[in-house]
Order: C-alpha cells, then sequence, then structure tokens
C-alpha cells in the first residue's frame, strides 16, 4: 500500500497541478488552450475546483451602483427601501451588494423573485407594483479626473431592473 | 553502473520532492484559519440564508438547471426543503467548530466541505473570492495530514502528560509530507500570476488609476468620497506594487528549478516566499482597511499561514526576537497539577519561543531569577520575570505574558481596560485558591 501510494500522490499532485492550471488558461484561447481546458473541465468543476481570478481585473468596475425599491402610486413611485452601503447593515452589506451586481450582470432572470421577496416586507406595496431601479454612474478611468471625484460627480442615470405585481393583501 | 546511480539518484530527489518530512504546524493553522473564516462568512449571512438558499429564494429549485451551470455539479440543496437546508446550516457550522478545534478532523472536514460545496454551488450568485479561495484551501487540508497539529485533542494529550508524569518538556514539532504544501504553493502561486496576466490586459493597472477607481466604488469603497480622492494619489504606486509582487510569484516556480542546479543556495526561494507573504500581508490588509470585499483578506491570511514551513518560522522568531533576546521567566508551582497543565498551555503558545518556565521549588531559579522574592510570596501566584528585570505576579504576570504569546495578540488592548484588571486579579486569586 505503501509504495503504491508513494508512486500515486505524486500522480495525482501532477494532475491536480496541471488541471488548475489549464483551467485557469486566458479567455481568449488557442486550440489547444481549449483543449486543455476542456480536458480539466469535467475534473475541476466536480470537486468545485472553479476559479477565476478577475477581482479588479482586468480593469476594477467602473460602473458603481446604488439600489432602490419602490412602489408605484397614482401619485407617483415612492420610495421603500435603499439598497446601499448607508442603509444596509455593514454584517450584510457586501454579500447583498454582491448579489445585486449578479441579479445585473448573469442572472436577470432572478430580478423578479428579488423583487417579490419584499412584496410582503412593504404592506404599501400589497396590490401595487413594486421594483428595482438601479442608479449608477460610471467612473472616469483617468486619475486626473479621479482626484476630483468628490468636487465633479459623475451623472447618475437610473433604470428599471424589474417590476413585480404584489399580490393583493386577503 | 552510471545509469543505474543516476536513477537511484533521481528517485530519491522525487522522494525527497514530494515525501521530505515539513512542519505540520502551519497546516494546522491554516486549517484554524479556514474553519473561522467559513464560519465568520456563513454566520454573516444567517439573516438572509432563507433568501440566498431557501428552496424558494431568490433563485429558486425550478429555476436552477435554468440559471446555474448543469454539467459536473453536486449541491444537496437541488432537492432539500427549507427545514432540510436550516439543518444542513446549523451541520455544517457545527462541523466548522470542530474543524477549528482539531476533532476528527478529516471526517469534520470532508462533512464540512461537502455541504459548504452544496451551499456554494446552489447559491452561485452570493459567492466572492474569498468564497472560491475557501473551496480551494479547503480540498487541500482534506486530503492533508491536516489534523496533526495545532488540535485540541493534541493539547490536552500534553497536558494530561505533564500531570500525570510530571514532565513538561516542550513536545517534538509534528510533521506531514511536503506534497499537500506543494499543491497549496502551487494554488496560490496561479491564483496571483493569472490575476496579474489578467490585469496587465487591462489598461487601468498600467495606466495606475486602477486602485483609484476601487477606492472611489461606492459598493466597495469603504472611504467618503473626499478621503478617496486623497487617496488616490498613492494609486499609481499602489497599484504598480500589487502587480510587481502578483507577478513575482512566478519566481517560486522559476528559482527552485536554479537551486536544483546548484546556481543558488536552497535559502533563496525560501526568503524570496517570505518577502510576497509580507507585501501580500499589506497588500490584502490594505484591502480588508479601505474595502468591504466579504472576509477575502482573511481567508488569503488563512492560506498563507499553510505556506509557512521550519524555516519561515525560525526566520519569523529571528526577525521578532533579534539576534540575542532575555527570555521572561516565568516561576510556577511544580507540585500543583493544575500550574503544570498551566505551562503546558503557555508552551504551545510560545510560538516565538520567548519564555523559560523555572520550578520555584529549585532553590538554583529562586537565587537566579527572584533572589528578592520569598518563597512564601512566590507560592501566591505565578511570578514573571521580564526581560528587563521586573517581576510581575498573578494577572499582571499573564498580562506581560500576553505580550510575548502571538495567540494572545488580539486580547492584549483588553487587558488594560480600566476595570478589567481589577476584575483579572480577583478571578486569577479565586482561581490561584482553589488549584488543585
Amino acid at each position: 500500500m505503501q509504495r503504491f501510494l508513494r508512486a500515486a500522490i505524486p500522480v495525482f499532485c501532477l494532475w491536480h497541478m496541471a488541471a488548475v492550471a489549464a483551467y485557469n488558461l486566458p479567455d481568449n484561447r488557442s486550440h489547444w488552450m481549449l483543449a486543455l481546458h476542456n480536458l480539466s473541465a469535467p475534473y475541476v468543476l466536480s470537486f468545485s475546483q472553479w476559479q477565476k481570478w478577475d477581482i479588479f481585473s482586468p480593469d476594477p468596475q467602473r460602473r458603481t451602483a446604488v439600489y432602490r425599491l419602490e412602489v408605484a402610486g397614482a401619485t407617483g413611485a415612492v420610495i421603500v427601501k435603499r439598497i446601499d452601503a448607508e442603509h444596509v447593515p455593514w454584517t450584510e452589506r457586501a454579500k447583498e451588494l454582491k448579489v445585486l451586481d449578479r441579479l445585473e450582470n448573469g442572472y436577470e432572470k432572478a430580478i423578479p423573485r428579488y423583487v417579490s421577496l419584499f412584496c410582503d416586507e412593504f404592506p404599501s406595496a400589497s396590490g401595487r407594483d413594486l421594483r428595482l431601479v438601479a442608479e449608477a454612474m460610471i467612473l472616469p478611468d483617468t486619475l486626473t479626473a479621479l482626484l476630483h471625484t468628490a468636487k465633479r460627480l459623475p451623472p447618475v442615470s437610473a433604470h428599471i431592473l424589474g417590476t413585480v405585481h404584489c399580490p393583493s393583501a386577503s | 553502473m552510471n545509469a543505474k546511480r543516476v536513477s537511484a539518484s533521481m528517485e530519491a530527489d522525487g522522494r525527497s520532492f514530494w515525501f521530505r518530512p515539513v512542519s505540520a504546524t502551519g497546516f494546522g493553522l491554516m486549517r484554524i484559519g479556514f474553519g473561522l473564516s467559513a464560519l465568520v462568512t456563513l454566520c454573516l449571512q444567517w439573516p438572509n440564508i432563507d433568501r440566498y438558499f431557501g428552496p424558494a429564494g431568490i433563485v429558486t429549485q425550478e429555476m436552477i438547471p435554468s440559471i446555474v451551470r448543469w454539467h459536473w455539479r453536486f449541491s444537496i440543496l437541488d432537492t432539500a426543503s427549507l427545514q432540510t437546508m436550516h439543518v444542513l446550516f446549523i451541520v455544517l457550522l457545527v462541523a466548522l467548530v470542530f474543524v477549528i478545534l482539531g476533532f476528527w478532523t478529516r471526517i469534520s472536514l470532508f462533512i464540512s466541505l461537502v455541504l459548504l460545496y452544496s451551499f456554494h454551488e446552489y447559491g452561485t450568485y452570493t459567492l466572492d473570492g474569498g468564497d472560491t479561495l475557501l473551496r480551494l484551501i479547503g480540498f487541500i487540508l482534506l486530503l492533508a495530514p491536516s489534523g496533526r497539529a495545532m488540535t485540541l485533542p493534541n493539547l490536552w494529550r500534553r497536558i494530561r502528560i505533564a500531570h500525570e508524569t510530571g514532565s513538561d518538556q516542550r513536545p517534538e514539532a509534528r510533521t506531514m509530507p511536503i506534497w499537500p504544501y506543494r499543491l497549496l504553493l502551487w494554488q496560490v502561486t496561479v491564483m496571483y500570476i493569472f490575476s496579474a496576466i489578467v490585469k496587465f490586459s487591462g489598461h487601468t493597472w498600467i495606466s495606475g488609476s486602477a486602485v483609484a477607481i476601487a477606492l472611489h466604488h461606492r459598493s466597495f469603497s469603504r472611504l467618503p468620497a473626499a478621503w478617496a480622492d486623497v487617496m488616490s494619489i498613492f494609486s499609481p504606486a499602489i497599484g504598480s506594487f500589487t502587480l510587481l509582487t502578483q507577478s513575482a510569484w512566478a519566481l517560486l516556480i522559476i528559482l527552485p528549478c536554479f537551486v536544483w542546479l546548484r546556481i543558488l543556495p536552497a535559502s533563496v526561494p525560501g526568503s524570496v516566499k517570505r518577502a510576497l507573504l509580507l507585501a501580500g500581508f499589506c497588500i490584502h490588509g490594505g484591502i480588508f482597511l479601505l474595502m468591504d470585499v466579504g472576509t477575502f483578506s482573511f481567508t488569503v491570511f488563512a492560506a498563507y499561514l499553510g505556506l509557512l514551513l521550519d524555516e519561515d518560522f525560525r526566520a519569523i522568531r529571528h526577525r521578532l526576537n533579534g539576534d540575542k533576546r532575555t527570555p521572561e521567566v516565568v516561576l510556577f508551582d511544580g507540585r500543583c497539577g493544575f500550574c503544570k497543565a498551566s505551562v503546558v498551555v503557555l508552551k504551545s503558545f510560545d510560538w516565538l519561543r520567548r519564555l523559560r518556565f523555572e520550578n520555584m521549588y529549585d532553590p538554583k531559579a529562586r537565587a537566579a531569577f527572584a533572589p528578592s522574592v520569598p518563597l512564601k510570596t512566590l507560592k501566591t501566584a505565578m511570578h514573571v520575570r521580564s526581560s528587563n528585570g521586573t517581576i510581575s505576579k498573578g494577572f499582571l504576570a499573564f498580562r506581560a505574558l500576553a505580550w510575548h504569546l502571538p495567540p494572545l495578540w488580539m486580547f492584549v488592548p483588553l487587558l488594560y481596560v480600566p476595570g478589567v484588571p481589577m476584575i483579572g486579579e480577583r478571578t486569577y486569586q479565586w482561581i490561584a485558591n482553589h488549584r488543585m
């Protein structure tokens, strides 16, 4: 058994190391890079070793958004909840804002579900439209402009991410 | 004959490369760091677990096949009810506590990883870099003998032996084969090198504005806009430092080749690694202070702990202790079982090897380290003779020692809060009066 392990462990280690490296090969893959990636994917994905090291890469996200939930009424929209750094508890902030960022980028199908879960929280939304709005601005990418962002905030644009009609309270 | 000798030499080199014994302490510390990081991350999500992971949450079970990767994927949560999910969450938290303490390490790691992976594979939209790194180092911990060092059962066993035999010798360092370390080093190196490659493909890291953009981000940054403007002056320098240190991890693959070819001394890769770990500590520490990106920094620090070998611990001790350091002398009651057990605990915390333990009943020890303190006074409490010659006792002695014991460093400020010394002294006296 010892002899088997002394042979098997180095082989496994080399396989694991090669698979991890192959899985990380860049997106603009050549034919052989894609082949290596596809060879390693079943192992990497099955053992949840998938990874992509693109935090703040290739460039940090310049679009920065805060979110709000508003109930559409006859006289206009009424904001019922703000989801931003000031209004979400610090213990939940990072995750909740990450979730919203993901909902905008790749998980759009889940936006109505995200909004509908707030219907019960706000009685004023009963029987009305509840919508999720993102207020976003695009940060400049030059250092000289960034040095004066506090004085010259970029323009903010608001857009509706999703709307659900909350059921009436019975 | 020559071919046989070369083949035997290569086989010996290969065995040494994968199976050379190294200190298991680094991986023990990483195990604790992994458990703590995962535990904190999950506890912070407690208020939202129904939304994030529930069958009727933001992503429902019916939506999974159309939203999440379906191939080569497994998650218990795909078919779990809400109540089952709650039970699994609690089981995961309990398993992580067992991982931290080092009870049934392999089993508790296996259970915690199966559950952690299930939660991650279900709630992929909640994940960040820290969660990814947790999965990766957790896998390596499961393969490695990560329960050999830094466990409560080990400490308990040492206390029992000290109590039964009166022997208070520092035990031999526990070891493990080096191959798990090589897996971890490769993973961390891949993480940094590919991160650097991707950064070089953008333009803001090259132009120097990347850090400034991150500092102004309303979701991540802890700074008000005006402060971010000021800090942005340092953006080019910080960005360049980050790119340089991330790229430099490639040296840890290249330099060992030069060592093998006898071009460089064997100590060079270790020195480079320690420099990179220090740089990484500064970068990720800065990220934690200035930005809210979850527990990523702490998970990175946990991984760093696993990269520490014997020579690294020696180098850190040498750097912190200097060339010659007078030890802090602890005079304890050698006839008291509780006191001997306490000495075992202090020794296990004495990572910097700054303490020297002397039995107060040894007249030579009393004459050398506490000639002015009568034996009657020594019997009332533990006494510590600091390197500057001052003698303290009881709670104050404990507080003096805490400065030298890395596991207690985070508690040192608390020990000076008004009121705490008084409570500490009374507690110490009560324990001293009731000790066996």
